[in-house]
């Protein structure tokens, strides 16, 4: 995906591009109970999102638009899946996409672990040495990150490299012999190959 | 409500964000010395009503809000606040339903929605036309209704549990949606607590699930949420929770002269004991700072060990109202601002601890006793 991918956070009521769309509301019957107190943008934004989706239009401006909702509840599975279906009927890049989720990704990265996975299935071996970079990014930042470690562990189950990574361990725990994870990620070198 | 922008932690077990904790943001007012129970009913109620804007991330998992809530209430002995009727019609409104049996084979997982975002008429075409049911929003959906004295007889068990093994994958683990998800103890639990509820294990292969968890303990006694991964208190609640729930591990079972268990009893009973750490609060990996949530994650795997004897309460007691807020509800850790998930694991673990006006707790299911007996 290029640039326009960033949409500039408009709201989408005012941009002429979904003029021809009507926003679907949420439904949540006449007695819901925790009603969230939602922020505009979150609202219009899920309810171009559900337009979108009931209509199944897998479109570029889709793309954006699963982007925006992304961002405002990375945990929704049901609009990572929907980008996957986009993904897949644009043929889009996924080097690209690959892109797009390291310059998203920060604590909250768990939220889209089987998002990248996907990915990274399909870039295949290609994507081992930049995976295995970004994970040594966020684990510089956060030794004992428990998704970044599982994570590492997938990648290397899936695409190899285990032969580095005592040297790594080895690494980490000079930094911090308290480190666990590290100490754990050494008996899962050992089980694993 | 501070009007400090911030992050609601996500409700699934394992976010470890905040690392070294933030400093504390609330007012400097001293802890209470003691469960300030009205308080946290006024906190329940607001969330109950309306809660703030920051949780518009957790959309998605609104059913586990409204859990956190509304079981939390019922350990408070304050259930009265909630209008019972209301609440299971706007459960039930979350269930999936198949347009024929033939459906239930498809794939799909035809239990309870989470939220209205991952929810369509059935009707529609293309992707809208695929259901989303999730096993997380099902265990807390079949909780609330069991909370409110719904009778889970009454609903469509059928279609759940059928449907139910589609999530099970070949490993034994479960996943928790259709469209593709995670894979690990989180969801085995999960299942395991469905089942239960429902009283009928036809919804899973038991043993298969077996098989998952006993991959899942490390070599330090432990259980990582997967199989190499490190030991966690919330991925060692599931394990060892989903056993009991499944019957593989008996009542009490430290009290008993067992020869043989199908897990290392000695060595995780040491774990559990080594994640209360010397500020009297429970950490959820070795080397991490303590966490309220823990304190439930952990205490309830002993309890459902007959272990839970073997704590120091007293200093846990003290380090929870550490995290106790003015604001009701409890924190992450000292001195943060709270949050609803960690409100109701600190009610669960001050009912681990026999707290006066609490109403007692069923560790492996995480709600009231009354609940899981079927009492109202």
């Amino acid at each position: 995906m290029d640039s326009r991918e960033d949409d500039g956070g408009e709201p989408l009521s005012r941009m002429a591009e979904w003029r021809d769309v009507t926003p679907l509301p949420q439904d949540d019957g006449p007695n819901p109970v925790v009603p969230i107190a939602y922020k505009e943008e979150f609202r219009e934004t899920m309810d171009y999102f559900r337009a979108i989706y009931k209509a199944d239009e897998r479109s570029p401006r889709a793309l954006r638009l699963t982007r925006r909702a992304i961002h405002l509840n990375p945990g929704n599975y049901t609009v990572w899946h929907f980008r996957r279906l986009v993904l897949e009927a644009l043929n889009a890049d996924l080097d690209e996409e690959l892109d797009f989720l390291q310059r998203i990704a920060n604590s909250n990265s768990k939220n889209y672990q089987h998002h990248r996975r996907w990915v990274v299935e399909r870039l295949g071996a290609n994507a081992r040495a930049k995976e295995l970079n970004l994970i040594k990014k966020i684990l510089s930042i956060d030794a004992k990150n428990y998704h970044a470690w599982s994570h590492r562990q997938w990648v290397l189950q899936a695409l190899g490299g285990w032969e580095d990574e005592l040297d790594y361990c080895q690494q980490l725990l000079e930094e911090d012999i308290f480190n666990n994870s590290a100490w754990n990620q050494f008996s899962a070198r050992h089980d694993f190959t | 409500m501070a009007t400090r922008e911030w992050n609601p932690l996500d409700f699934d077990i394992g976010e470890e964000e905040d690392e070294e904790g933030t400093a504390s943001q609330s007012s400097i007012s001293p802890p209470l010395p003691y469960f300030d129970r009205d308080r946290h009913v006024a906190f329940l109620e607001m969330m109950y009503n309306l809660m703030p804007h920051h949780y518009q991330s957790q959309e998605i998992n609104r059913l586990t809000l409204a859990f956190f809530t509304i079981s939390g209430l019922h350990l408070l002995r304050a259930l009265d606040r909630v209008d019972k009727d209301r609440v299971a019609d706007w459960v039930l409104s979350f269930q999936a339903h198949p347009r024929s049996r033939a459906q239930l084979k498809n794939g799909q997982f035809y239990g309870f929605h989470g939220s209205r975002t991952s929810q369509f008429p059935p009707d529609g075409n293309g992707v809208s036309a695929r259901n989303a049911g999730h096993l997380a929003s099902t265990y807390c959906a079949l909780a609330i209704l069991k909370t409110v004295g719904f009778n889970l007889l009454t609903i469509d068990k059928e279609s759940i549990l059928i449907s139910l093994r589609n999530l099970q994958q070949p490993d034994g683990s479960f996943m928790p949606v259709d469209v593709g998800a995670e894979t690990d103890l989180r969801f085995v639990y999960c299942a395991a607590a469905i089942c239960f509820m429902l009283e009928d294990w036809s919804g899973m292969d038991r043993e298969k699930a077996k098989e998952y968890i006993l991959k899942c303990q490390s070599y330090d006694g432990g259980f990582g949420l997967m199989p190499g991964l490190e030991s966690h208190g919330g991925g060692t609640y599931c394990a060892v929770a989903s056993l009991r729930l499944m019957g593989y591990i008996e009542d009490d079972l430290l009290s008993k002269t067992v020869t043989s268990s199908v897990i290392n009893v000695p060595l995780l009973l040491d774990w559990c004991m080594q994640r209360q750490a010397i500020d009297g609060g429970f950490q959820g990996r070795a080397n991490k700072p303590s966490d309220t949530c823990y304190a439930f994650w952990i205490g309830a795997v002993l309890r459902i060990l007959g272990g839970y004897k073997f704590i120091d309460k007293i200093a846990l007691h003290r380090f929870l109202l550490t995290c106790q807020s003015e604001f009701g509800g409890f924190s992450k850790y000292p001195g943060d601002l709270p949050d609803i998930y960690h409100a109701y694991y600190g009610y669960t673990a001050f009912s681990l601890l026999e707290e006066p006006g609490l109403n007692p707790l069923c560790a492996e299911l995480g709600m009231t006793d009354l609940t899981a007996i079927g009492i109202i």
